[in-house]
């Protein structure tokens, strides 16, 4: 039983560092559309704080 | 069951570390939002003018300056390069909010044809082929 518990501490960090290592791409390009609108808005509008 | 109970808990953990979403909320990324949009009041004349274009590696470029009255040609360089050194910043900046500066080469190529979607119609920006008018 004991040796389940070893197995599924290595899988958990197992699954971290190998989805740590790919880039959000999806998640970037998302960003990049957020602050490009702002950026690139008609003056006098505030730049947005929030990621989503 | 056991098997169950294992890929239920690898499920568990893939969502908790791959569902990270890119931080850019950091003053050090407003920072130079704020310095972009305020540029950009000035840059936007030139891109409707075609005196600068958007490159294809997310900067932007001068591709007329003839088209430009001398007495600004020098003020719209340091414009562009102002911009360009900005643009590479704003991904440091991305990158070092995300803890991972090894980013910054990955979210520039998420960037750069980001820029160009957004470019208005009237635009000049750069393709595999040239220069193109959106």
């Amino acid at each position: 039983m004991k040796k389940i518990w070893v197995i599924l501490a290595v899988a958990l960090l197992g699954a971290c560092q190998t989805v740590d290592v790919f880039f959000p791409q999806e998640s970037a390009t998302k960003a990049a559309d957020r602050i490009i609108s702002d950026v690139w808005q008609p003056a006098g509008k505030p730049v947005s704080k929030e990621p989503k | 069951m056991k098997l169950f109970a294992y890929l239920l808990l690898l499920a568990l953990s893939f969502n908790a570390c791959a569902l990270e979403n890119i931080r850019f909320d950091t003053p050090g990324v407003r920072a130079v939002e704020v310095r972009i949009k305020a540029r950009h009041a000035e840059l936007l004349p030139y891109y409707v003018s075609g005196a600068v274009g958007l490159n294809m590696d997310g900067t932007i470029v001068l591709r007329d300056i003839a088209s430009v009255p001398l007495a600004a040609r020098r003020h719209l360089n340091d414009l562009v390069n102002a911009e360009n050194k900005d643009r590479e910043m704003l991904y440091a900046e991305i990158a070092n909010a995300n803890a991972h500066p090894e980013w910054q080469p990955q979210i520039r190529k998420a960037f750069a044809p980001r820029w160009i979607a957004h470019a208005q119609p009237g635009w000049w920006v750069m393709s595999d082929d040239g220069w193109v008018q959106k």
